[in-house]
């Protein structure tokens, strides 16, 4: 096959490559607590939600006063909402800060993919703004409700 | 664990795939993704099983430490439920979990503020600097002397040929465009660098 010719592809350097496949299965093999939590991610699925895309993260800096916090800005979009975030870490302890375009939820859910059934809440005022302290570190990602009932819930992002 | 498969069952799902619908090992990508898509956990797990090599060596391949590989790992499979719906095609669902793969372990590099390595990178057999995850004493005498010539590669052949090893011909291209390759170079890269393992092999 013409393809096979022109990556290279002889016999040898099949068999070869297999030898370094089964000694890697042996020497550095996916361990069986990343497999399992590659299976259970199927857990997380969530067929009702319309997903809110992380379109823009801004790294704030220059910032005096936050020297020694991070600092960033994210933007998830759906169809019809977007999802402003200002994430801060100072020392160690992350805070969200969040607006919703156009309000409507009551609240909105914090989920962390490191605790399964356990979510974080926290009202949302009328002009669609919220509060979120002692996030946990690692994914986490936000769920809420619009007025006509549709579920909208963001991608998993490291705040 | 079948119980489990059905309690994620949705009455929804059932009319279209049905509880019974059976997958195994010899299922196409393209089915299995399907099912999947339909919440058939053992599609999934099969999806796991089949991929999670590609993964796992794609991550180790930028040098990350076992724990971040594995933090990795978990980001790109939790965002592949996110997506399942919006991919059909089994050949770019490779290239899908490679370019993953590969933006999330350069945002974990970039958290700690290490240099992004690899595949762009020179081909000159480089100093074993004791950080690589690979540099580590094996059991086994059995890979002991490929082990020795393959670490004393350069960086790029090993990340090379660490993911093609898990790589089926077929996905080659989608992996070098997700790799960054041009794709015209992943043919003779390989075989340039199976070369300088066949000379140490032989020494």
């Amino acid at each position: 096959m013409e393809r096979n010719q022109s990556l290279g592809e002889s016999v040898d350097d099949a068999k070869l490559l297999r030898r370094i496949g089964k000694m890697l299965d042996e020497v550095d093999p996916v361990p069986g607590d990343v497999l399992a939590a590659a299976r259970s991610a199927f857990a997380w699925r969530d067929l009702d939600a319309q997903l809110a895309r992380l379109v823009d993260a801004e790294q704030l800096v220059g910032s005096a006063t936050r020297a020694h916090g991070e600092h960033r800005l994210l933007t998830f979009e759906a169809p019809g909402v977007t999802v402003a975030i200002e994430a801060t870490e100072i020392n160690g302890a992350r805070k969200l800060i969040g607006q919703l375009v156009p309000s409507g939820p009551h609240h909105v859910a914090l989920e962390s993919a490191a605790q399964a059934g356990q979510s974080l809440n926290a009202p949302v005022d009328h002009l669609g703004r919220f509060t979120l302290s002692s996030v946990p570190a690692g994914l986490v990602r936000l769920k809420c409700v619009m007025p006509d009932g549709t579920q909208v819930v963001t991608e998993w992002v490291d705040t | 664990m079948t119980h489990r498969v059905d309690t994620l069952f949705r009455a929804d799902c059932e009319v279209s795939t049905g509880k019974g619908t059976a997958v195994d090992e010899q299922t196409s990508t393209e089915a299995l993704l399907a099912a999947a898509a339909v919440g058939n956990q053992q599609a999934w797990d099969l999806l796991v099983a089949r991929y999670a090599r590609l993964v796992w060596s794609i991550a180790r391949s930028f040098r990350l430490p076992e724990a971040d590989a594995a933090d990795v790992s978990q980001t790109t499979w939790l965002r592949l439920v996110e997506h399942l719906g919006s991919i059909k095609d089994p050949d770019r669902l490779a290239g899908w979990l490679a370019t993953t793969t590969r933006r999330e372990s350069i945002g974990v590099l970039r958290r700690r503020d290490r240099e992004v390595p690899i595949f762009d990178g020179p081909e000159e057999e480089d100093e074993d600097d004791g950080q690589d995850p690979e540099s580590q004493t094996i059991a086994r005498d059995e890979y002991r002397e490929l082990w020795d010539a393959f670490a004393g590669l350069s960086e790029k052949c090993r990340a090379l040929l660490r993911v093609l090893s898990v790589t089926p011909l077929e996905s080659y291209a989608q992996i070098a465009a997700a790799l960054r390759m041009p794709v015209g170079s992943i043919g003779p890269t390989r075989a340039r660098c199976l070369d300088q393992l066949r000379s140490r092999l032989a020494t």
